[in-house]
Parts: structure tokens; sequence; C-alpha cells
């Protein structure tokens, strides 16, 4: 059984090759949704950010059945296993989080910031206000101003607005005092994707029989999840650190109900 | 039903849910939108009005046409600004002929 150190080195060399898939400019496919937060705007992006389209759809006042439905499929199958190991942005914060701070806990209930950003910045704002305002999501998306905004002003020399590079600052800070802030308390995806770990095909189980109580999974869980009581909730980014304790009692599985 | 099942099915059916908003939105759902004509076609000239010399004719403002689109080319349009929503609350095609290679904002 793989330790938990050992798994996160697989993680990130996972997280890693499906970058390749993500930023892949042989690989151009914008009529599909990625199932990861991308900007679509960046000069290498593969496919539409599914955020960014939900924005658009709202705007435009129209429902965005595939969206949607490219949300559904992945949340009901592996939830939000993707926020865990394929997501670029994910990967981003991972790789800035080994310098080595001191990283403090985020409260639980700050993790429903995702549901008022989904709410609020993607669908109602747009939807009263549409694309050409400044409060545009795409406008203010700190994935856009470090993906695209960047890279255009490399290209061009302009830079991005002030709110862009305040926002972006914010949050890079952020990533040197907690682990994954974005996806945690601010991610719209991670937030409609991790509604999914409680329904999803591939879920964690607990077995109660094996657990001796001693916590070492909660300890070890970077994403300050309670377990091994809320396996399964919308906190869990699926990284599968708990999976890999000695003991055994938290196994991932395809079987739900099982 | 057992009861241990009933994860199981509910998981089926939100991922059935899933491929069929994704099929519907690929291969059934059309929206009309308006688009300017790539090439609008030449206005043909009055023979029974006088042409004025040097005075270039004014191109008059293209119609407009209705243009019905998958909802895969409004993911691609999503990703390049290239639909805008009209006070009239029609959507209209910001480009002519091939869209943007980048997203607007």
């Amino acid at each position: 059984m793989a330790s938990p150190r050992r798994f996160a080195r697989v993680r990130g060399w996972v997280q890693a090759a499906f970058l390749a898939i993500w930023l892949n400019p042989l690989l151009y496919l914008p009529v599909v949704c990625g199932p990861v937060y991308h900007c679509h705007a960046c000069p290498l992006s593969a496919f539409a950010c599914p955020i960014g389209v939900l924005a658009n759809f709202s705007a435009w006042h129209v429902f965005p059945f595939v969206a949607v439905g490219t949300l559904l499929v992945v949340a009901m199958s592996i939830g939000a296993l993707v926020c865990g190991w394929a997501c670029p942005f994910g990967l981003v914060q991972d790789l800035l989080a080994r310098i080595p701070t001191r990283k403090f806990r985020i409260p639980i209930w700050l993790g429903h910031g995702r549901y008022a950003v989904l709410v609020i910045l993607v669908l109602a704002l747009p939807f009263w206000l549409g694309t050409e305002s400044k409060l545009f999501f795409c406008r203010l998306c700190p994935v856009a101003t470090l993906e695209s905004a960047l890279p255009e002003t490399v290209k061009t020399g302009v830079l991005p607005s002030a709110p862009r590079l305040v926002i972006l600052a914010l949050l890079v800070a952020a990533i040197f005092l907690y682990r994954r802030p974005w996806c945690r308390v601010l991610c719209p995806l991670g937030g409609l994707l991790t509604l999914g770990n409680r329904w999803s095909l591939f879920r964690l189980r607990w077995e109660k029989a094996r657990c001796n109580h001693c916590g070492k999974c909660a300890r070890d869980c970077p994403f300050g999840v309670e377990l091994p009581e809320r396996l399964n909730s919308v906190q869990c980014l699926r990284c599968l650190e708990c999976t890999g304790e000695k003991c055994g009692a938290l196994r991932s599985t395809w079987r739900p109900g099982q | 039903m057992p009861r241990r099942l009933l994860p199981l099915v509910r998981a089926l059916a939100g991922l059935l849910l899933g491929l069929a908003c994704l099929g519907y939105g690929y291969a059934v759902r059309k929206v009309t939108v308006l688009a300017e004509p790539a090439q609008p076609a030449a206005a043909p000239e009055d023979p029974s009005l006088p042409s004025i010399p040097g005075e270039p004719a004014l191109p008059s403002p293209a119609a407009k046409v209705p243009l019905v689109v998958t909802e895969g080319e409004m993911v691609r349009d999503a990703t390049v600004g290239g639909l805008a929503r009209l006070p009239d609350g029609q959507l209209a095609r910001t480009y002519v002929g091939s869209p943007a290679q980048a997203c607007p904002t």
C-alpha cells in the first residue's frame, strides 16, 4: 500500500500529464467543454472553460445543455477527482505550496464561498449585466489573468487591469498561507464537482471494522476534511491521500453502496 | 429495490441525465442568431439615377440574416466572444467570416 508521500508524488506526475492535454495546440477543440478550470483564452488551450461557457450562456439567456451535461457526467462519475488529479490550476497551487511556508487551516464554512461565486458572479451578474460589464466573471477571474491576460501582456505590452492584478496577487499570497485556497473557497467549478462527491460512481468508503480511530487520516488530509466521518463531503478534493494510510480503513471504490 | 442499490441507481441516473444533456446539446439543439453575410451582395445600380463623378457610392449597411447554429458552435463562440445579446433579446454574431482568435476579455 502506498504511503501518503509516495501518493502525492504520483499525483504530481498525473497532473503534469493532464496538463499536456489541456495545453495542447495540436488538440484545438473549442466546441467541447473541458472538465477542468482552465481559461479558454489561453493561447495553448485545447478546450472551452465550462465556467466561462456558463457565464456567457447566462449573459445570452440561453440554457447551456453542453456545459451542464459535461459537468453532470463528470460529477456523477468521479466527483471532484479531477480537482485533485487533473486540474491545471490545482497543479499551479500544489507547486507553489511546495515552497516551505507555514500553512493555516481554512474554516469549513468558507467553502460555501464557491457557491456564492457560482450563483452571483457566474450566473446572476452576467444574466443581468451582460458580457460587456466590468463585473463579467471572465474579466475578474484570476485564472484568466494568469493564463491569458499575462501571456497577452508579453505579446502586446498592455498590462491587465488593476482589479485583475490585485485579485491574482491576493490569490498568490493566499497560496503561500493556505493549501488550495482557490479550490476550497472560491472555485465555482470545484463547488459544482464536489457536489457530486456524495452521489458519484467513484467514491471513498470507510471500513469501520479496520478503523482504529487513530485520527491519522484527518491529520494527513491536506484540505482539512474531518475524516473519516465527513468522507465524500463537499470539502473533499479527492487527492486520495487518506486511502494510502496503513490501516486501510479508507478505500476508493467504483461500487457505490457496496 | 434493495437499499444498497440506491446509490448506484442514483449515480447512473445522474450520469444518464448528463449524457442526455450532452446529446441534446450537440445533436438536437439549434439556436437562431443574427449574422452579417460574409460578402454582402452589391446593390444593383439604378440607371435612372444620375451618377456623381468622383463620389463613391456609400456602402449600404449590411442587413443581418438569421443563422441557425448548433450549441457546439455557441460554445466555440463563447471562447472568442463571438456572440452578443442585443437589446431586443436576439443573439447576434460579433464577427464576419472566421471567428476571432482570442476572447475579448
